[in-house]
């Protein structure tokens, strides 16, 4: 295997991922799926894995929605999609041809769609979904949609109520057809956020409250430290110890796409493939990852979200960032609240409360049994540390 | 200008030419690959992640970035020439090499349009046109969705391999829905390998609300360094099937020049072709407006460049056009009559629109401009008509005065070249100051890193001939200092009389300028000077000791500071046995209570830093005097006390 930090694997080389994929299948038995994680956290190599791998008589049909502008679109791609499926159905057939004509209509890869432009989308979209059951081989059909907060985003931009409307009509499908329809939404942009703005609005319903959210984590240790001994191994680069696998992997959260660039960097340089490697040269490397003046990894993103996610409250959530990175080990929460109300204290423990919950819904925090707060990712940890000046406290120790 | 119809068998005019209006996209696969330098590992590195890509079901997009002139479209010509020819790019791709600038693209539907074309005439049998004429008659949006299936057929079950450049200015024209639709394509279908360049990043891939981010393997193209630097223009030398010049640069005295040309040109393999009209006298008056030509076609860019910028921005690039160096937000906010903040927020804007970049020295921030051929295009704008300076310090490191004036013989009617720059050269030389290549060399000597390096240059220096008294004599000195090095010696015995008459100059000046402040540097210099001297010659060394040690009598504290300053010298035995030597003169030359002082105080203060040094423990040096502890204090936390720091030369002095 090659380093590709960033690009797409071939599914022999997506590594580790069997027990999210597994739990992704048993859990389509029952109901539909909200992934979630970061951006490059890997959610599309999990798709195309399950993809793979999915029972011989589930239809998964896998595609990048964020560029389409419009509901009307959006339905022209579902059709074309589960065509290759329904075309020898001679209903699905009989009704595609009482649609409209053929000029005039859109050509998506090789499926020549009639032009339904007069006609209501919703209407279609609810007809070309009801005749999934017209396929009895079919035992479910899954739609991986990837990047759907994106088309939200632009169909709302010129019509909110589109926007609306499709999440509600798409809920409506998934509870009519729940035997055989399952859905999975994914994307580099949380829904919730999208969901947020068109509350704003007047949007009153909770679209995907059916849906059970998971989270695509890093990697297990042993499997990042496998993917980290791989790509060691296959490209040459040799080390002082095994340790060094595992501290890498560890060091970098386990997280794929920095393991893959870390790698990358190493080849990169000509000394890397003639002597052994130790966790100094490769602390070296991902040192440059974190600290650099250029931001290769653009870790800024961390602080400069702050101002999207918690507007009003940001500042108080810079504070709490502040404290619980300048611990070295898990702070209590309260006592994390207790120094951030230091320097605002007027506000109230209840909205320190919330702030700190939507700080772990973000992949800031992390907590543990003991109620006790980390930084989710030492990686982020690291470069907010160096980043905003701080002094790093051992427990028990206080500014 | 470029002749590639006579490319096989050029003159030494045509070829300088053809190399001078350097359009690596038109040039011949065997020159792009005999110009190669440094890169070698990059490209087939690139080349194979392409490869495994094809090969199997994964895709790597690659972007190479660095300054405009570095590099970029050379690598991508070349690895368009290698790609094509494996067996994998025959049977597995269709390439798309998007040649330059891809105007007018303002959506992924023109994008994909474009690509249509572009594999159109490299794969003129799969009669693309043919397929794509029915879109013009259709409304947009059914032909956004037609081009992408007619894309999808064309490529079958192959892979599309696109080869772009500039693409910050591509993202800029699609805008984030044409830049989304892309992803969208190449996530969906897994049929496309990108290989781009850009100048430098920017937001469209290196923010995480970016729609590429994490998308490309970043490959950033370094500069040259100084044996890259003498490799092309050897390379380039031979191309042109010049060998005597190719001889030349392989001499101490060739490499002498490159490395005085290598400090104007920073690194950027443009400027080096164009400086690479020059190295041969004969094509000079036919080459002098080719340079020009080359200037003027990149000089429109910089231009829009400039007008894009608002007053103030420019008022500060304009600075660092002149200044030529990393200048810091200080003294660029005083020279621009801004205050700090403002400028410091004003470099900011010009950082994130890649204008400039910033160098961390500490807690100081310093900024240069990030492509050095906008200096030399901002020069000729600016001088309106005026000789260029960048153009008048090259001919003066390349050309002697006698060649310059032999050129400005020649009649009126047959020049071809404005001979004002040659006046101006001519005018620069007779000033006699430290001329470039020395310079060159001293501030070479400065960066060295490791004693063979450092060997390999004080040979160079040794071999090269400067041509006016300064320089003669900045160069003595300079071999004395290498004199300290034994394998050295024998190689500067032959300058010997030169090194004696350059210690004695030292030995004046220091007589005359010596203070209690400087009294460290001056005796450090002294010392490294006297030790070189010793190695050479132990008589001479002996004839100018009382001088020596009268000097070091005066402030005894700061003598054995510099003393155990210069213990970076040499082996422990050399050292030894001069240092004996030095402390049986003083004996010798001082009263007895001269001698017994700088005894003590050597072997107090020697003691007390080793102590120190060991166990790191402060209280060491507290039994001794304050002006002793504060010599120590110094010694151990400045970097201005090294011998590598007595390594400046001053004009002045």
């Amino acid at each position: 295997m090659k380093p590709n930090p960033g690009g797409m694997l071939q599914i022999s080389d997506i590594v580790g991922r069997d027990s999210v994929v597994a739990y992704l299948q048993s859990t389509l038995e029952q109901q539909s799926i909200l992934l979630v994680a970061e951006r490059r956290t890997g959610k599309t190599h999990v798709l195309e894995k399950f993809k793979a791998t999915a029972p011989v008589n589930w239809v998964v049909i896998k595609r990048d929605i964020g560029a389409i502008r419009s509901a009307h679109e959006f339905v022209q791609y579902l059709m074309a999609d589960l065509y290759p499926y329904l075309e020898a159905k001679t209903n699905f057939r009989n009704w595609l041809q009482g649609l409209g004509e053929q000029i005039g209509g859109a050509q998506i890869g090789p499926v020549k769609l009639p032009n339904f432009a007069a006609k209501q989308w919703k209407q279609i979209l609810s007809d070309t979904v009801a005749h999934l059951h017209d396929n009895h081989a079919m035992d479910r059909v899954v739609f991986l949609w990837d990047e759907l907060p994106w088309m939200l985003e632009i169909i709302a931009k010129n019509n909110p109520q589109e926007a609306m409307e499709l999440l509600d009509v798409l809920r409506a499908l998934r509870q009519q057809h729940a035997s055989k329809l399952r859905m999975v939404f994914t994307g580099s942009l949380g829904l919730h956020h999208i969901v947020r703005r068109l509350t704003a609005l007047g949007y009153n319903n909770t679209p995907v409250n059916d849906m059970l959210a998971v989270e695509v984590e890093p990697l297990t240790q042993t499997d990042a430290t496998g993917l980290v001994q791989r790509l060691f191994t296959d490209n040459g680069l040799s080390v002082t110890s095994p340790s060094v696998y595992e501290e890498t992997a560890q060091t970098l959260d386990c997280i794929p796409f920095y393991i893959h660039h870390v790698v990358s960097a190493l080849l990169k340089n000509s000394a890397s493939s003639s002597q052994q490697l130790d966790m100094a040269a490769v602390h070296a490397v991902i040192d440059h990852g974190i600290h650099s003046s250029d931001n290769p990894w653009d870790l800024q993103h961390y602080e400069e979200r702050t101002q999207d996610y918690y507007q009003l409250q940001r500042a108080e959530c810079l504070a709490l960032l502040d404290v619980v990175a300048s611990q070295i080990a898990p702070l209590p929460m309260v006592d994390a609240i207790r120094l951030a109300k230091a320097a605002y204290p007027l506000v109230e423990q209840q909205q320190w409360i919330e702030l700190s919950r939507l700080l772990e819904r973000d992949h800031y925090f992390i907590r543990n049994a003991a109620s006790e707060v980390s930084f989710k990712f030492t990686v982020v940890k690291r470069w907010w540390v160096w980043h905003r000046g701080l002094t790093v406290q051992h427990k028990g120790e206080e500014a | 200008m470029s002749d590639t119809t006579n490319a096989s068998t050029p003159t030494l005019v045509n070829k300088a030419l053809y190399l001078s209006h350097f359009t690596p996209s038109m040039m011949a696969p065997e020159t792009l690959e005999t110009m190669l330098v440094q890169r070698e590992p990059l490209l087939q590195r690139s080349l194979d992640h392409v490869l495994e890509s094809l090969r199997t079901g994964s895709s790597h997009h690659t972007l190479f970035v660095g300054p405009r002139g570095i590099g970029k479209t050379h690598l991508i010509s070349l690895l368009h020439h290698r790609l094509a020819q494996t067996e994998e790019a025959k049977s597995k791709a269709l390439i798309a090499w998007m040649r330059e600038e891809e105007w007018g693209v303002t959506s992924f539907f023109e994008l994909v349009l474009r690509i249509l074309r572009t594999v159109d005439a490299s794969y003129p049998e799969l009669q693309i046109e043919a397929r794509t004429t029915p879109l013009y008659d259709l409304p947009l949006k059914e032909a956004e969705k037609l081009v992408e299936s007619i894309l999808l057929d064309v490529l079958g079950s192959k892979r599309l391999v696109v080869l772009l450049e500039n693409l910050d200015d591509l993202f800029d024209q699609l805008g984030e829905q044409g830049q989304k639709a892309w992803r969208a394509f190449i996530q969906n279908h897994n049929n496309m390998v990108l290989v781009c360049t850009t100048p430098a990043l920017f937001a469209g891939v290196s923010l995480q609300k970016s729609v590429f981010y994490g998308f490309f393997d970043i490959e950033a193209l370094r500069k040259l360094d100084f044996e890259d630097v003498v490799s092309l223009l050897s390379k380039i030398a031979v191309e042109r099937g010049d060998q005597e010049l190719a001889a030349f640069i392989a001499t101490s005295e060739g490499r002498a020049r490159i490395r005085a040309v290598h400090h104007l040109a920073e690194g950027n393999p443009r400027i080096y072709i164009i400086f690479a009209q020059f190295l041969s006298a004969q094509a000079l008056d036919e080459l002098v407006p080719a340079f020009m030509h080359t200037l003027d076609e990149l000089t429109p860019y910089y231009q829009a460049r400039m007008k894009e910028l608002p007053g103030q921005q420019r008022k500060i690039v304009e600075y660092l056009v002149n200044y030529r160096g990393a200048a810091p937000v200080k003294q660029i906010a005083k020279t621009c009559f801004i205050t700090q903040q403002i400028c410091s927020s004003q470099l900011k804007q010009l950082k994130d629109k890649r204008y400039v970049r910033s160098i961390e020295q500490g807690r100081e921030s310093y900024y240069e401009l990030c492509e050095p051929l906008m200096r030399l295009c901002m020069e000729v704008k600016k001088q309106r008509g005026e000789p260029i300076s960048l153009f008048v310090e090259m001919l003066q490191i390349w050309y002697s005065e006698t060649e310059l004036q032999e050129w400005l013989k020649t009649p009126q009617e047959q020049r071809n070249f404005d001979s004002r720059h040659i006046e101006k050269a001519i005018e620069g030389l007779k000033m006699q100051g430290i001329e470039p290549k020395l310079k060159a060399q001293i501030h070479a000597l400065g960066q060295c890193e490791g004693v063979e390096a450092e060997i390999l240059l004080y040979k160079e220096i040794a071999q090269t001939r400067p041509i006016n008294a300064l320089s003669t004599k900045v160069r003595a000195f300079v071999l004395l200092t290498g004199a300290r090095l034994p394998a050295l010696c024998t190689s500067l015995k032959a300058e010997l009389p030169q090194i004696k008459s350059a210690f004695q100059s030292i030995l004046n000046q220091s007589e005359t300028s010596l203070t209690r402040p400087k009294a460290v540097g001056i005796y450090t210099n002294l010392i490294v000077a006297h030790y070189g001297l010793f190695n050479l010659d132990r008589d001479a060394a002996q004839e100018n000791v009382e001088r020596l040690v009268t000097l070091l009598l005066q402030y005894p504290a700061h003598a054995v500071t510099s003393i155990m300053i210069c213990g970076q010298l040499g082996t422990a035995n050399e050292y030894q046995t001069w240092l004996t030597a030095l402390l049986q003169s003083i004996e010798a030359h001082s009263n007895a209570s001269g001698a017994t002082k700088v005894q003590s105080i050597w072997c107090r203060m020697a003691s007390a830093y080793s102590s120190w040094n060991e166990g790191k423990d402060p209280r060491s040096i507290l039994s001794l005097s304050r002006e002793e502890r504060n010599l120590l204090l110094k010694l151990a936390n400045d970097n201005s006390y090294s011998v590598s720091a007595s390594f400046t030369v001053d004009e002045e002095k």
